[in-house]
């Protein structure tokens, strides 16, 4: 890749001269200011190719709106979310706390924000005319789909469906593992309408060449540069062709919200929140395992064997996450709640790739567990709601418990499981505390 | 509780320093990387790193040392107000908010690749030697796991 230190340097000299910088007239402190302010802006020139007039009185921070986006007004969408803690406000990162996902159903208010760029410019206006989806590669017909195209053409579903970031657990590794540093909230389970990505697929009519699919989205890069994509990964054909994928168009019975894609993405249940498009434009049926932004690298990969906390894993070792391990979270009472000595109830749900086979809590930090009561799913990929009646045998502290079994009879570990570099996959149980008086 | 934090800290920092590739040849115990400050601890010693002390939060990971003594400079977006503060905000903040980073605690090895693979694989400029080392070490010292 070719140097731009030299380009930029002359760059940033012309950009800070026509942007009004006054060498001379300042301290050495004002001009380095003004020099680093004018390499910053020189930056953003150098991408957009052009001079930024008067770009020496933007307020810090602001985006001029000659990039793909104005990344600061992408905070608006915020106003719509209900107690969720903001973790990056650029590109926009915010997870809910437990207590608040106790809804059967995961209201827009309440699902957490994860974004690897800024959010499209029609979605803030909620434009969706002219939306269309492409389906093309490794197909018989290629498809170009509008909205009223996949209402009309195919079979439309709702489905509640569990939607979680792959990084969700992050925080706890140590040392720490680079990325938004979840704790437990990026989860949720609202209801989607949509199409079957299968459907949509066979119309297509995928060959015998197809390996992967791979998934574009219109968000612009924080860069601002227009030729970059914040993320495109895809997953294997096989899981594409399964039912439960849904291209959707509908969340909690209305559009979908801004952030979480307007007007249309896919919900693959069961893979990190990555492999779930926001703003679909494109489907690409691919001979070959798909290399966008962020499938590659340590992007959403785990070591291929394991490794000491810390370990700086080769990029060759690194394979592709995939399913998501059995997980659960105590949704009621919330953390530090004062409960009765008597006895108290707690519920929360559980989810996993497939279904969670039980649920158990502990009040002794592990050394008995007994037995949830669990609810089936109401569709597969829902989250499974699970209470209990806890009995303590002293007023006091206590922390709870609670763990999942899948289907295959894993389990949550009770402390941070493997470490690796991006730290994805920590499904340890979840833990509250409790007062009971 | 800081204290008990900063014992753990120091016990991975000696743990990890023997630490070249795996397998290892000198002991390392799992024990000592116990991530959540125990809640247990917080009634005598008031935990900043829990909002409100009689709400404990087991699951509050001990991330980021809260009780640091180094003043943080609002000008810069709230960072540590120590050397390097200025370009890193400055050059950091173009693409994506101090947040992205203030919010990290990595090895030095991964604070090196990710200037890297921001410059190979997210468009950021090549800013040169001088700044990548100004800048790298600032955020060696305040956003560490080594430190």
């Amino acid at each position: 890749m070719e140097s731009r230190g030299t380009d930029l340097e002359h760059r940033a000299a012309d950009a800070v001269e026509s942007n009004g910088a006054v060498a001379g007239t300042e301290s050495p402190q004002e001009g380095r200011r003004t020099f680093l302010k004018g390499t910053g802006l020189a930056a953003m020139t150098a991408m957009m190719g052009m001079a930024i007039p008067f770009g020496r009185y933007m307020p810090e921070g602001y985006r001029p709106v000659g990039l793909a986006h104005a990344q600061e007004p992408d905070m608006v969408v915020m106003n719509d979310k209900d107690g969720l803690t903001l973790l990056n406000d650029r590109p926009i990162n915010a997870e809910t706390p437990a207590h608040l996902l106790d809804d059967a159903v995961t209201p827009a208010s309440r699902l957490f924000v994860r974004n690897n760029g800024a959010v499209p410019f029609h979605a803030l206006d909620m434009d969706a005319s002219s939306w269309t989806l492409t389906v093309d590669g490794e197909v018989d017909t290629p498809l170009e789909l509008s909205l009223d195209d996949l209402r009309n053409d195919f079979e439309v579903v709702t489905r509640n469906l569990v939607l979680e970031c792959g990084g969700n657990g992050r925080a706890f590794f140590q040392p720490g593992a680079s990325g938004n540093q979840w704790t437990t909230g990026a989860v949720g389970c609202p209801e989607w309408t949509g199409v079957r990505l299968r459907d949509v697929l066979n119309a297509a009519g995928v060959q015998p060449s197809a390996v992967y699919t791979g998934h574009f989205g219109n968000d612009p890069h924080l860069s601002g540069d227009p030729d970059r994509l914040p993320l495109s990964r895809g997953i294997p054909i096989a899981k594409a062709l399964e039912e439960d994928a849904l291209i959707a168009f509908g969340m909690n019975g209305s559009d979908i919200p801004a952030v979480h894609g307007f007007p249309l993405r896919l919900v693959v249940p069961g893979y990190p929140g990555s492999a779930s498009q926001k703003w679909l434009t494109r489907i690409w049926v691919r001979d070959q395992v798909h290399d966008g932004p962020k499938m590659g690298g340590y992007s959403y990969r785990l070591p291929a064997y394991p490794v000491a906390p810390g370990t700086e894993v080769p990029e060759e070792d690194m394979v592709i996450m995939e399913t998501m391990p059995v997980k659960s979270l105590i949704t009621n009472p919330m953390t530090g709640a004062q409960v009765a000595a008597d006895g108290f109830d707690i519920r929360g749900h559980a989810w996993a790739d497939g279904e969670v086979a039980g649920m158990e809590t502990s009040i002794d930090f592990g050394q008995t567990w007994q037995r949830a009561e669990l609810d089936a799913p109401v569709n597969r990929y829902a989250w499974q709601h699970f209470r209990a009646s806890i009995a303590v045998p002293l007023p006091g502290y206590y922390e709870v418990w609670a763990r999942a079994t899948d289907g295959e009879g894993r389990t949550q570990p009770v402390t941070t499981p493997g470490w690796n570099p991006r730290g994805y996959g920590n499904n340890m149980v979840h833990r509250i505390a409790v007062i009971a008086a | 509780m800081v204290g008990l934090m900063r014992f753990f800290s120091a016990a991975c920092i000696v743990v990890l320093g023997t630490l070249i590739l795996p397998p290892l040849s000198m002991a390392q115990n799992p024990m000592l990387t116990a991530p959540s400050p125990s809640p247990m601890l917080s009634p005598a010693m008031p935990n900043p790193m829990l909002p409100d002390p009689m709400a404990p939060n087991p699951m509050m990971p001990g991330v980021t040392d809260p009780s640091s003594d180094v003043p943080l400079n609002p000008e810069f977006g709230n960072l540590p107000d120590t050397p390097g503060v200025e370009d890193t905000y400055f050059l950091c903040s173009a693409c994506h908010s101090v947040q992205t980073f203030a919010q990290q605690s990595l090895t030095d090895e991964r604070w090196d690749y990710l200037w890297d693979w921001m410059i190979s694989d997210q468009g950021m400029p090549d800013y040169g030697e001088e700044a990548r080392e100004t800048i790298l070490a600032y955020l060696k010292t305040h956003f560490s796991a080594e430190r």
